[in-house]
């Protein structure tokens, strides 16, 4: 029978070929922004700005891009640009929080979730994400000496986090409503065999009391208030900051000193200065596919399948890349760490599995059933319609597994762990030095005012510093340096 | 065949947009309200709040000032706010302020917070240069109050899987400060309860 090919044959073949894009095109997003990131932690950020853009060539850019981008121009130094790509970012949170607020389900139900994967979902921003946008573009404003823009930032955080708190009850009450609807036996992590439950159970994640809450955020908040002569907006911050970190006497102190501090003379001499000193890097998220027993309908009716699905997995960070101490003129300060970032993204994930599962679970019960119908189709047909239903069947059956993936969008280049110092300097140029495990790095840093910020990020062997004076006429700016002297960028740069 | 092309559409057209990114939109309708209007949006501390606490206070308050022989001049000292939302217990003692101002029953010296403000209007005034003598407002004639006003706000807040409850306290007292006696003291408590 030598000749032209059968029909199902060449489909067969076009099915493949379609797959095989298929998968390609669907890259997890840590494989997507490995480079950027090497890039970065090299020092090399014109090379990882220039690799970012070329990842988003189009015209059509994301929440992601914005948050990535604008990392990468405050460890520039210019943050300028930064905090006006991160209000591009913020811009879209607060399309996700109007969706929030006007219409829940807008948000809640996404078709193409249930359709293929999770990555077809506007990706809104993990909850931890929104309010540390907010934290980050207060830090901009503060490194450019613009404290009450600081505030309004913060304040916005408060709110955001009073949106997220309502949206997130909403939609673990949704995915519970969804997951009785459809008889689904499994709605909790605990319950997928072979998922690393001890990522999500760890006790640094369940201490938490919710994803988006930080120690920090509260803390840096009581510093703004407080510098601003607001003890009432103040006292919050550090109470709240105390509770998520008790028993820290750097933290209780904040609270305890906050009306001393208030009452006593203030001094342009003195300055109050809270080191802020950010360490690593969010972590990635991983796939990893496990089977779940699903009621898909096939021939003969419902029947239990073990079906495989791809789950979202967050490993704990084994290297805790926080100084026990940084030295001031000779000085050396305690170093409290206040927010691990990584357990911010397992507690967001914790909460986030219910939905996860639920949707997962669905999907793979609409794909079970259309294999069903095709496969029926199959059976009860003949000639080409037998042929075509023989070939979408199996394009769905390896569809089903190949555009299978967690959704492992996350924002990578956000800090892993803020901690802070706090101590009076007399004001002027002070050299801060911090110990890691790529060795000594400095930074001469200016301070002024009755309060300043020092914001210092470690990334790789990079220190990159930055410092803002409150209530001082001129904002005293030290933008990023690094030990490489010959990458350091901005103005003031100043770092061994 | 219909079905199997429909199917089929659905099915690639899903998959291959499985990588794609979707554009967020804002839909906005902006309407006015009043702004004395009974806001229970959350349970968090509000607007109500804060206009409930202000008019119970500043009633208290005029009563007390109404028996006075002379308007007494007052200043305002923080209200501590020992709970854990971030409330501007500045903005309810402006409040209870604009309240007593407006009814004309006290008066009220520059507070802690304004004092900055004033001593560097004075400085400037006869520093600069820049002001006929007989307009500038000479310094040593501040008036010094003769009543302190300050206070805090507390919460007990209590949940269970159903419902969060949140009581507020909100406590004021009035000192004359040359004798160290408190003259006046009220306090206004509310309750919101809701469904989590």
């Amino acid at each position: 029978m030598a000749g032209r090919p059968r029909a199902s044959v060449l489909f067969r073949h076009a099915g493949l070929v379609m797959l095989t894009a298929m998968v390609a095109g669907c890259a997890g997003y840590s494989s997507q922004t490995a480079e950027t990131v090497s890039a970065a932690k090299a020092g090399d950020l014109s090379e990882a700005l220039a690799l970012h853009e070329k990842q988003n060539a189009s015209a059509d850019k994301d929440l992601l891009y914005y948050l990535e981008k604008g990392e990468l121009l405050r460890l520039q130094g210019n943050y300028q640009a930064s905090r006006k790509s991160w209000l591009m970012a913020d811009n879209r949170i607060q399309a996700w929080e109007d969706d929030v607020r006007t219409d829940p389900s807008k948000v809640l139900g996404d078709i193409g979730s249930y359709l293929v994967n999770d990555t077809t979902r506007r990706y809104d921003g993990r909850d931890y994400e929104k309010v540390f946008l907010n934290v980050q573009i207060a830090l901009d404003h503060l490194a450019l000496g613009d404290w009450n823009d600081a505030r309004t930032e913060i304040t916005k955080m408060h709110e955001r986090e009073a949106v997220i708190a309502d949206y997130r009850s909403k939609e673990i009450d949704a995915a519970m409503d969804e997951a009785r609807a459809k008889g689904l036996r499994t709605t909790s992590y605990k319950d997928l065999s072979g998922y690393p439950v001890e990522t999500l159970d760890d006790p640094a994640v369940r201490s938490l009391t919710n994803s988006y809450e930080s120690a920090f955020g509260n803390y840096l908040a009581g510093f703004v208030y407080e510098a601003l002569d607001e003890p009432s907006l103040a006292a919050p911050g550090y109470r709240k900051a105390a509770e998520m970190r008790p028993n820290v006497p750097l933290v209780d102190d904040g609270l305890k000193g906050l009306d001393s501090r208030l009452s006593a003379p203030k001094t342009r001499d003195d300055v109050d200065t809270l080191l802020v000193i950010e360490t690593g890097q969010a972590p990635a998220i991983h796939s990893q596919t496990l089977p779940i027993m699903l009621p898909i309908p096939g021939r003969y009716g419902m029947s239990l399948v073990a079906t495989p699905v791809s789950w979202p997995v967050i490993w704990p960070d084994p290297t805790n890349g926080v100084p026990s101490s940084v030295t001031v003129d000779g000085t050396a300060l305690p170093v409290v760490m206040l927010t691990d970032v990584n357990a911010m993204a397992r507690r967001a994930l914790r909460d986030e599995m219910p939905g996860i599962i639920v949707r997962s679970s669905i999907r793979a019960i609409t794909r079970g059933a259309v294999q069903a119908g095709f496969e029926q189709g199959t059976q009860n047909g003949n000639g080409e319609a037998a042929a075509i239903g023989e070939l979408i069947g199996l394009i769905t059956a390896v569809a089903s597994v190949a555009t299978e993936v967690a959704d492992e969008r996350i924002w990578r280049l956000l800090p892993g762990y803020y901690s802070i110092a706090r101590t009076t300097l007399p004001a002027g140029t002070h050299r801060i030095t911090l110990t890691t495990q790529y060795g000594v790095e400095s930074a001469d840093v200016p301070v002024s005012g009755p309060y300043a910020v020092v914001a210092l990020r470690l990334f790789g062997p990079n220190l990159y510093a930055a410092s803002s004076a409150a209530n001082s006429n001129a904002s005293a700016v030290a933008a990023a340096g690094q030990r490489a002297a010959t990458a350091s960028a901005g103005a003031g740069a100043a770092a061994k | 065949m219909s079905f199997y092309k429909v199917a089929a559409a659905v099915c690639i057209s899903a998959a291959l947009g499985a990588c794609a990114n979707s554009t967020p939109t804002v839909n906005g309708d902006v309407r006015y309200g009043d702004a004395q209007a009974v806001e229970t949006v959350t349970n968090q501390f509000g607007s109500t709040d804060l206009q409930t606490i202000a008019e119970a206070m500043a009633r208290s308050l005029a009563q007390t000032a109404a028996g006075f022989k002379t308007r007494p001049l007052v200043t305002i000292a923080d209200v501590k706010n020992k709970t854990d939302e971030y409330i501007d217990t500045r903005s309810i003692t402006d409040s209870i302020r604009t309240q007593l101002l407006k009814s004309g029953t006290m008066r009220f010296a520059t507070d802690i917070a304004g004092m900055r403000e004033q001593t560097d209007e004075l400085a400037r005034q006869n520093t600069s240069g820049l002001y006929k003598q007989s307009s500038v407002a000479r310094t040593g004639q501040m008036e010094a109050a003769k009543y302190r006003i300050e206070g805090s706000i507390t919460s007990i807040v209590k949940r269970n899987e159903d419902v969060k409850d949140v009581y507020y306290k909100f406590s004021l007292i009035m000192t004359n400060i040359q004798e160290g006696t408190i003259e006046w003291a009220d306090e206004k408590e509310i309750r919101k309860t809701s469904p989590r």
